[in-house]
């Protein structure tokens, strides 16, 4: 197989970095406000959510968070199988199917952010 | 504690053995060998072998830690026979099985070409453009102390594949080159006398790599010599991820020379003694 490696670890490692740093804005901002007070009111009330749904930033932040969390998960998990001494063939196909489930799964989870930010803007 | 009485105590060595052509499967054999204070197990392997069974087969050779050849499970860890005092082991009863992770060949001698054909397929050995003076040599690389530290450890290996065997990632993917293949690219890979960094990096990129390590430790653990193969295989990672993010000043490189000019000592120290003359016809020394 003529994979990467490196190129795929590295970004597994970067990607897990990321993850940290865009999982604790949201943990800051949402389920430690009480504490930090970045968010002003109440961070899950029905007129907050909706106001911040409706800024941009808000599904770049949600698409991007998607992104490295698919690759990062898929990454492992592809680890794990590839470790039941599987035959080439299926390491191939198992390569494909995890690549093309992520490519499937990111598309919809990116569709879903951009229709919920412009719903959020048609319900001002 | 072992009974350091200065007297022979009797031990069980419970033997695996297996014979591929007689016997359908593998099984335990028990022999009781008198063990005074000292003895190791491979004198107990040939104790058995002169005294109670001839036909039982191990590996072995220099009887002092260095040839690699008896690497066996002893109470189920991975050690050297020759390196490892009975006593210190065992109360009563020594489990002796052949290295896990390789087919065995007969009763304690497991295969061992597997594990080399990794090593040699990761070109452990220095490559360099000036191929005439490696076959020839005029003179000595020059390489710095701090240079040599790199890498000295991991030269120390004598590839008895204990670390294979204690390695629960070759366990169960025998793609997986393994902390002797990996610790040995690791060696050559940091070696300032290679002159193959780029094309190290391009083959250990792939399914040969590190890659599947999980940091058990477990190959460290059980070394003889006292190798780190696990270091290695996380320093040869951060080797590929600081090249691939172009931050590796290894890429750029030029592999040691000869020893230059004004590195040499100007006048021979007091008190190092001259080599002997040559005992050989037409032998000849480097510089």
């Amino acid at each position: 197989m003529s994979i990467k490696n490196t190129k795929l670890w590295t970004w597994h490692v970067l990607a897990g970095l990321i993850l940290i740093f865009l999982l604790g804005l949201h943990m800051l901002g949402f389920h430690m406000n009480d504490v930090l007070h970045m968010v002003e009111g109440d961070p899950l009330d029905w007129s907050t959510v909706s106001e911040r749904a409706q800024a941009l930033s808000q599904a770049v932040f949600y698409i991007l968070f998607l992104g490295f969390a698919l690759y990062h998960g898929l990454y492992g998990l592809r680890n794990i199988l590839l470790e039941l001494n599987i035959s080439d063939g299926t390491a191939g196909f198992v390569n494909k199917l995890l690549v093309v489930a992520g490519v499937l799964l990111f598309a919809f989870g990116t569709w879903a952010a951009i229709a919920s930010w412009n719903l959020a803007k048609a319900t001002v | 504690m072992s009974n350091d009485n200065g007297k022979d105590q009797n031990f069980i060595f419970r033997v695996r053995r297996f014979d591929p052509e007689k016997d359908p499967k593998p099984y335990y054999q028990d022999f009781t060998v008198p063990c005074p204070p000292g003895m190791v197990v491979l004198d107990g392997l040939w104790y058995i072998k002169e005294n109670l069974d001839p036909s039982l087969s191990w590996r072995s050779s220099c009887r002092m830690g260095v040839c690699g050849s008896c690497g066996m499970m002893l109470n189920g860890k991975p050690h050297l026979a020759c390196h490892t005092q009975v006593r210190e082991l065992a109360k009563d009863i020594l489990l002796v099985a052949p290295l896990p992770n390789f087919d065995i060949v007969r009763d304690l001698v497991p295969d061992l070409g597997p594990m080399m054909d990794k090593h040699r397929a990761l070109n452990t050995r220095t490559i360099r453009d000036d191929g005439e003076e490696m076959l020839k040599p005029t003179d000595q690389y020059w390489q710095d102390p701090e240079d040599l530290v790199k890498y000295l450890q991991f030269a120390y290996c004598i590839k008895c594949g204990c670390c294979m065997a204690a390695c629960p990632t070759l366990a169960t993917d025998e793609r997986y080159s393994g902390p002797m293949p990996l610790a040995q690219g690791y060696r050559y890979l940091v070696d300032t006398r290679d002159g193959a960094f780029k094309d190290r990096v391009k083959q250990l990129s792939g399914e040969q790599g590190p890659w599947r390590c999980h940091y058990a430790g477990e190959c460290s653990a059980v070394c003889p010599k006292g190798v780190d193969p696990a270091r290695a295989i996380q320093l040869m990672k951060r080797q590929l991820v600081f090249d691939y993010l172009r931050l590796s000043k290894l890429r750029y490189r030029k592999p040691a020379g000869l020893l230059p000019q004004e590195k040499r000592a100007k006048e021979r120290r007091e008190g190092i003694a001259e080599p002997p003359e040559f005992t050989v016809e037409g032998a000849t020394s480097l510089q």
